[in-house]
């Protein structure tokens, strides 16, 4: 019996030395300094890159083919790589509407010049009136009437989750249902203004309101064209013209002798004013003239009176003249009305710019995912790189994915 | 009759010597792995440790990723009379290679047996100078091995 015990005895401490013996197995790893390899050299150029314009001048001109290129030429080893750009509105902006011929004359005037300069980029808005089923490849889907909302809600969800935003311009709060989370408030007269915290979203809509341009069309002779720009309600009188003294130039106040050209400043106190385009030739088509109003600290004299929201965008003490709500991977705005005024239709197209998104695959493909669904290995890795604007610097984002591709 | 042994015996004695066995085989087994796991470790930290001491320091013109030709041909030059210096200052345990190419692929500075750069464990780093000819700035691509 006494043997019979040491031999278990023997057979446990075998156990335990192998059990002991185990733990000190190191494994061959060589995963964790490609890993590290790959990833300094991604960093590594995206900061040359950066440093010598190269992604500058690629995310501006959206050349996504000459970008992979060179950087495909530098990059060590077989990866592949996509690259999204965060902080900047899409190069083509797809707006849907969802709208009778009047709706779409008024979101013309309203979106209106179509093409502009954004941060030292073109950015261009295009409007399709289809149905609401024949849109689901656009960025943005605007709604005039919130029955249409209601009757096609899930439609609607679905295109959300998509990444598709959607836009309601209304006076009518009812039958909105809890999609934009929206209720009833009292009236009040006071004036409505952005949140200027930079987490908030209203920040960031101010941002683009100060960088996209509201048209003013001018109307008169060949020598000079008159027109108005409506701030806080009230108008002010503006001249264009083309002459042998200025070229394309607009006068402000009129007959003053004071002109600005494309690319300077004027002043409507306390407000200053960026002159972005003008056509001041009758022989070259409609005169007009694009500007911007340069302050985010804007003050809208609108009836913030109708909606109360957790994620106001224009609003007063109280009250909520428009509002935005992340949902799905986009958001729902809501823009309680529509006013003929020049600093509505600016804050409008920044809504609509904002909802339409602000972050792009620079390939262009917006519904493709940024990484293969089915990557060998399953693994990818992302690096940033934060570059200035050109005309205000504020900055944009521009994250590269990397992946290898036969781990 | 004390000389004799019995059967729990020969079975203890049995156990004893195959967990010996064992662990001697196991020991001899994962030695290699170990030094081999020291080897790799110790150049690939090697590598990365030089690519950023020259990038940073030694071609340096003083802002971050901006190198300067003048201190990469006097590296080169360096190195080309005083490779076993280098190789005690940078306290590599066997050969280092450094090999600075353009984006089309063209030298701009080499030092050590670059032949054995594709057999070594190596690193690419980009850095940025300025091209006298031109007046531009270029991308440039520094490799550095241990061997």
């Amino acid at each position: 019996m006494k043997g019979f015990v040491k031999t278990i005895e023997a057979l446990m401490a075998s156990i335990i030395i192998f059990a002991v013996l185990y733990q000190f197995m190191i494994p061959y790893e060589m995963e964790p300094w490609r890993n590290v390899y790959t990833h300094r050299e991604m960093e590594d150029l995206l900061a040359t890159f950066s440093l010598t314009n190269k992604t500058y001048n690629y995310v501006i001109s959206n050349d996504w083919n000459s970008f992979h290129a060179s950087l495909e030429n530098l990059l060590v080893g077989p990866y592949d790589f996509s690259i999204k750009i965060i902080g900047l509105p899409k190069p083509i902006v797809k707006v849907g509407c969802v709208c009778n011929q009047e709706n779409v004359k008024r979101l013309n005037r309203t979106l209106k010049p179509f093409s502009f300069d954004y941060n030292g980029r073109v950015t261009e808005v295009r409007i399709m009136n289809d149905t609401l089923e024949n849109l689901k490849n656009s960025d943005v889907i605007i709604f005039y009437n919130q029955s249409k909302i209601s009757n096609n809600r899930e439609t609607i969800e679905k295109y959300l989750k998509r990444g598709v935003g959607i836009v309601l311009i209304s006076n009518n709060t009812d039958n909105v249902g809890d999609l934009f989370n929206l209720s009833s408030a009292s009236i009040s007269n006071d004036k409505s203004h952005f949140d200027s915290s930079v987490q908030s979203i209203s920040y960031h809509i101010s941002r683009i309101f100060t960088l996209s341009p509201f048209r003013v069309c001018t109307h008169g002779s060949e020598s000079e064209q008159l027109g108005n720009i409506s701030l806080q309600k009230i108008n002010y009188e503006i001249k264009t013209f083309s002459n042998d003294t200025c070229h394309n130039c607009v006068e402000y106040p009129i007959d003053s002798g004071k002109y600005y050209k494309v690319g300077e400043n004027f002043s409507i106190p306390p407000y200053s004013i960026y002159v972005d385009n003008v056509n001041g030739n009758t022989s070259y088509g409609d005169t007009f003239v694009d500007l911007e109003i340069m302050n985010k600290t804007y003050e809208f004299d609108i009836d913030g009176s109708g909606l109360i929201s957790d994620y106001p965008i224009v609003f007063n003490n109280r009250n909520v003249f428009a509002t935005t709500r992340p949902y799905g991977k986009s958001h729902a705005s809501w823009i309680k009305a529509e006013y003929n005024y020049s600093d509505i239709d600016e804050l409008t197209k920044a809504i609509v710019l904002f909802t339409a998104g602000e972050c792009y695959k620079l390939d262009g493909n917006t519904f493709t995912p940024l990484v293969p669904e089915k990557i060998p290995g399953k693994e990818y890795f992302s690096i940033g790189y934060f570059l200035p604007g050109l005309k205000t610097l504020e900055p944009f984002e521009v994250r590269i994915y990397v992946w290898h591709l036969f781990v | 009759m004390k000389a004799q042994s019995n059967l729990e015996f020969i079975i203890d004695v049995g156990i004893f010597a195959i967990s010996i066995l064992a662990v001697v085989g196991f020991i001899a087994s994962e030695i290699p792995k170990i030094h081999n796991n020291y080897v790799v470790n110790y150049k690939m930290a090697k590598c990365y440790q030089i690519s950023e001491y020259l990038i940073f320091k030694n071609f340096s013109s003083g802002q971050a990723y901006f190198i300067n030709l003048t201190k990469v041909n006097d590296f080169d030059n360096f190195c080309n009379s005083n490779y076993a210096k280098l190789i005690n200052d940078y306290n590599v345990n066997g050969l280092f290679i450094v090999k600075i190419e353009n984006e089309n692929g063209e030298d701009i500075g080499n030092c050590g047996p670059f032949n054995k750069l594709q057999k070594s464990y190596s690193i690419s780093r980009f850095g940025i100078f300025k091209n006298e000819t031109t007046g531009n700035y270029e991308i440039a691509k520094i490799m550095v091995g241990v061997y």
